[in-house]
């Protein structure tokens, strides 16, 4: 042992207590042997897992013909969920696993999953697998065909993860990146809207609305280390469970997709409860379809009415709100009004509240010139705003009350004509 | 920027770096001692992107002035330099002024304080309205001048206003406030530490006047530079202290003016440093088998980050396409501080009134400036530490009214670990440096009257580091014919002038250098008898920055100097010029000395000598 090393052992300190066995593994595998475990085939220099479920499959509650069947007759509506004209059928569903979460030209994608329906309803998943670092390169460039082949590519927050980590890569091989002009749909921002706010993870969804179970599924941080050691050893054991990890994700991301695109394409009817409508209402509203988004939010305020749910009021408040908002939009000022007007009987919260109270002092001064009226609401408006100790909102109601009144002397001295 | 924020994530600046054509390095002389050994690593990593990306950038270099502006830049970029020396710039008349402070005390060869004089120089150009800055050594001597000058203002309305301190410790809108004020004159003079010497514009100014010589030839360019910067009369004084450097630079001005300035010193392949560079370029860029980095050999150095698991080779050695690999999550850059050996601090938060936070202080300094019972000066005003929170790394302070500051005693000890070479009584080698604040004086303004001390329990802090080492065998001891504490006296002597002389030779900052003497004599329980004693001069950083080895060669022209340094003193039995005040040392610490030196510089002292006299004493 030289000295240098000598000197370094006492500066390089063991941080953790995993210091890497040094004793020569025990499977040392080879080409064969990662054949024979993860069941997939070299491709020249591509190792590629490739799986598929047949249409008779059952994923959770449904087959996984069924989910090709109404993906493709819902296919057309992808344009509302990505905001994205370009985005088309055929879609790639895409997953990568990698060695950290940081990016930078360290964290690499050792696993890239894509998976897409086939014509016959069925759904092949192809993983790469980076077998051999020297191999990146070549898998790179298999991986960009068949993301290349995309009419929109589908993630799982991949608009801010996968896709920037691809990127990365392919810029460190001086390869180009293609998918940054392709339609990209990352179903993690509808699905927060839709099912779940917190811990929106596709584990937790799937369970909740697709009625699918995983057994024994590995968890995310523990996956680069088992990648790293099957890099140390050669050892490719560690490495089955993440492959059905991903590829678990694959299947359920197509099965969400497939849920979410049906219930856009079907409209207000095939939304099974008030978040589902309200959300649903959100996404037409974005899109700038707003009889339908009136539709689904009117659906939204109906079964938040019936709701047994914790947030039911929550829900009522946020349906009423965007179905208020909405009628604005479609110049049907007296349903508006009459949503306002729920939100200040049904004792929302002071924001909500005043803001519909303003609402309706500006309803009834402009629309229904109902000045009487309108001077109540001011008054009402700057009371709430006083209390919330928001000077901005007080002067504005201020200022409000004072024209009114000032509108109202003008008609009371105003002499009555015969 | 470039270390955590461009060079990890180089895949996305690929458009830059294969355009690359040049890397302009300003201030050069900047990049010494730890944050040049990082920046040389930083560049080494941007040359390893800049290759993956088939460019090859030109490195343009602007330095002040140093002994070795090419070499340095050489050392940092590791390629051939052109170098470019002659200033075409306009440049006003200055006027360099030394002065020492008058000698009172003759006999002691105690001299009128030099902080005390500094302020009756300050004052005098303030009267004439001239604005000046006024750069002291450390942040207490900054806190102490401000608030002299301050209140020989304190009649003049508006005038401490107009007087500020300036130190690092202050939160930055504080400090741009200061800048600010200079730029447009509305402050008058400002007292700061190194702080402003270079890289923040805060406009030409009229005086530079400095308490205490800067330590080195090109700091104390850069402090006078900061006065007349366009071409109009301009003037920098320089007031010496009573410490040796100062009194010889005093004494000697040709040194100065007729000397070439130091040399600026980096030690890249510190192993401390540059381990944390390998991490972040395995990265970057996986190494190959057959990369270079840096001095040592990097292979040797992956191999044990491959134990840890940080990288792996991924296929067979002496194969062209086997790479190390980076199979770890962690993003190495955010972990290694450029300017730092830690990047840890300590806050200073003032409850007197409502909590906030009213400074900071870096890891090393906190227990010395902020441990209980500590006076804590921002800008004259005066807080006493209530409670020193170590773990949580907060001070808790309360403004108070009292006359006097507080100083605190370090204890350090220092352990020899390994020793590299040896050759008689000179060697040096790796040591282990274990310091601890012991306790503090207090020490009134003014008078500077020690008016009484405290005890202090506070945990230790330790580091690895280089360090040269003299040892005074234990027959040099016992030849010499004092009693145990002239002996005594004698070794603390020599080591206070040794260190003077060492920063000298090796032209380096007084903080980059620390001293410690290992003695028998010097512990509670002294062994009976004489034994040896040894004087460590270590490198001030953990790893080392690479002055132990140097010191090491020049060990006869240290002893020689610290020989002539002492000998050539003109008081009596040792003053702050040589072996240090009475008071600290006994009265027979210079004669001691001197003895020591003689035996050790002795012609017949050679190695059979040595056993002769060792067998004697035995």
């Amino acid at each position: 042992m030289s000295s240098l090393t000598d000197r370094l052992r006492g500066i390089i300190t063991p941080n953790r207590a995993d210091v890497v066995e040094r004793a020569a593994p025990a499977v040392r595998a080879t080409d064969g042997d990662l054949e024979t475990l993860l069941d997939g085939k070299w491709y020249g220099h591509c190792f590629i897992v490739e799986r598929r479920l047949p249409p008779s499959a059952k994923y959770g509650r449904s087959r996984i013909g069924e989910l090709a069947a109404r993906l493709t007759s819902s296919a057309h509506e992808a344009p509302l969920v990505c905001g994205n004209d370009a985005a088309k059928p055929p879609f790639v569903f895409f997953d990568l696993e990698t060695t950290g979460l940081s990016g930078g030209a360290g964290t690499q994608a050792f696993l890239i999953g894509c998976a897409w329906f086939d014509d016959d309803g069925g759904l092949t998943t192809r993983q790469y697998l980076l077998a051999r670092y020297s191999d990146e390169r070549a898998m790179l460039a298999a991986v960009a065909e068949d993301l290349g082949r995309a009419g929109a590519l589908v993630s799982f927050n991949g608009k801010s993860f996968d896709a920037p980590v691809l990127e990365t890569r392919y810029l460190f091989h001086r390869l180009e990146w293609t998918a940054s002009q392709q339609a990209h749909i990352d179903v993690l921002h509808p699905a927060r809207r839709f099912w779940k706010e917190d811990d929106c993870s596709l584990a937790v969804l799937e369970q909740q609305v697709l009625g699918a179970w995983r057994d024994g599924d590995v968890s995310g941080y523990e996956i680069p280390e088992r990648y790293f050691q099957f890099v140390r050893s050669g050892d490719a054991r560690p490495l089955v469970a993440i492959l059905e990890h991903n590829r678990l994700d694959l299947v359920s991301l197509a099965a969400l997709t497939s849920r979410l695109l049906e219930i856009v394409c079907g409209g207000p009817d095939y939304a099974e409860n008030a978040r589902e409508a309200l959300a649903l209402g959100h996404i037409y509203a974005r899109a700038r379809a707003e009889a339908r988004a009136v539709d689904a939010y009117e659906r939204a305020v109906t079964l938040a009415a019936t709701s047994r749910s914790r947030r039911a009021s929550v829900l009522t408040t946020e349906a009423l709100r965007a179905l208020a908002l909405a009628y604005r939009r479609a110049r049907r000022f007296d349903d508006a009004a009459k949503c306002w007007t729920a939100l200040v009987e049904s004792g929302c919260p002071s924001a909500v509240e005043r803001e519909a109270i303003e609402a309706l002092a500006i309803h009834h001064e402009h629309r229904r010139r109902d000045l009487e009226s309108a001077r109540l609401f001011a008054q009402r408006n700057l009371d709430v705003s006083g209390r919330q100790h928001r000077d901005a909102l007080k002067a504005s109601a201020k200022h409000r009350l004072d024209r009114i009144e000032r509108k109202l002397s003008c008609t009371d001295s105003r002499p009555l004509l015969p | 920027m470039v270390h955590s924020g461009i060079l990890p994530h180089h895949p996305r600046w690929a458009k830059l770096f294969e355009n690359l054509k040049f890397v302009v390095v300003d201030e050069l002389h900047a990049y010494r001692g730890v944050f040049g050994s990082h920046l040389c690593n930083v560049l080494r990593r941007l040359q390893r992107i800049c290759r993956h990306y088939g460019s090859n950038p030109t490195f343009i270099c602007s330095s002040a002035t140093i002994a070795n502006p090419r070499e340095l830049a050489e050392r940092l970029t590791e390629a051939p330099f052109e170098l470019v020396e002659k200033s075409g710039a306009p440049r006003g008349e200055k006027f360099f002024v030394f002065v020492n402070p008058p000698i009172v005390n003759h006999q002691l060869g105690i001299r009128r304080s030099y902080l005390g004089e500094t302020r009756r120089i300050a004052s005098e150009f303030l009267k004439r309205n001239l604005q000046l800055i006024v750069f002291a050594q450390s942040r207490l001597s900054t806190e102490i001048l401000t608030t002299y000058l301050k209140d020989d203002f304190d009649d003049v309305p508006g005038g401490p206003e107009r007087i500020r301190g300036y130190r690092g410790g202050y939160l930055p809108l504080r400090r741009r406030e200061i800048e600010k004020g200079l730029r447009e004159g509305a402050v008058r003079a400002v007292v700061s530490t190194n702080a402003l010497e270079l890289g923040i514009d805060i406009g030409a100014l009229d005086v530079s006047v400095m308490a205490g010589y800067p330590g080195t030839i090109a700091a104390t360019w850069q402090r006078a530079g900061r006065a007349g910067r366009r071409a109009s009369r301009s003037a920098a004084v320089m007031v010496a202290s009573s410490a040796p450097l100062d009194q010889f630079v005093v004494r000697n001005p040709s040194y100065f003016f007729d000397a070439t300035p130091e040399r600026a010193l980096i030690d890249p392949d510190n192993l401390h440093i540059l381990v944390d560079h390998i991490k972040c370029a395995a990265f970057e860029l996986p190494f190959t088998a057959a990369e270079s980095f840096g001095r040592h050999d990097v292979q040797e150095i992956l191999a044990l980050l491959a134990e840890q698991g940080l990288v792996h080779l991924s296929g067979e050695t002496g194969d062209e396409l086997a790479r190390w690999m980076w199979t770890n999550e962690s993003y190495p850059a955010d972990a290694v501080s450029l300017r730092s050996v830690s990047s840890d601090n300590f806050v200073v938060v003032d409850v007197t009134n409502e909590s906030r936070v009213i400074g900071e202080t870096d890891f090393t300094s906190g227990p010395a400036t902020l441990h209980p019972k500590a006076i804590y000066i921002v800008e004259g005003a005066l807080f006493q530490v209530e409670r020193f929170d170590f773990e949580g790394r907060k001070a808790y302070v309360r403004e108070v009214n009292c006359d006097y500051y507080t100083d605190a005693i370090t204890y350090t000890r220092v352990t020899s670990l390994d020793t590299f070479e040896q050759e008689g009584v000179a060697s040096h080698g790796e040591v282990h440096v274990v310091s601890r604040v012991v306790g503090f004086k207090k020490i009134k303004f003014y008078t500077n009257e020690n008016v009484g001390s405290g005890e202090l329990d506070l945990p230790e802090q330790q580091m690895h580091t280089t360090s040269y080492c003299l040892t005074i065998p234990e027959h040099v001891m016992t030849l010499l014919p004092y009693a145990a504490d002239d002996r005594r006296d004698g070794i603390v002597g020599l080591s206070f002038a040794m260190r003077q002389v060492a920063q000298l030779l090796l032209m380096c900052d007084r903080h980059d250098i620390g001293i410690s003497i290992d003695s028998d004599d010097l512990s509670e329980n002294p062994a009976p008898g004489v034994t040896k004693a040894r004087i460590f001069v270590y490198d001030n950083y953990p790893g080392g920055i690479g002055f132990s080895a140097p010191l090491y060669r020049m060990h006869h022209e240290l002893l020689e100097a610290t020989r002539k340094l002492i000998v050539e003193c003109g008081c009596e039995n040792g003053c702050p010029g040589c072996v240090g005040p009475i008071g600290n040392t006994g009265p027979l610490a210079k004669t001691a000395a001197v003895r020591v030196l003689d035996l050790l510089l002795a012609p017949a002292f050679d190695s059979a000598q040595a056993k002769l006299l060792e067998a004697k004493s035995a």
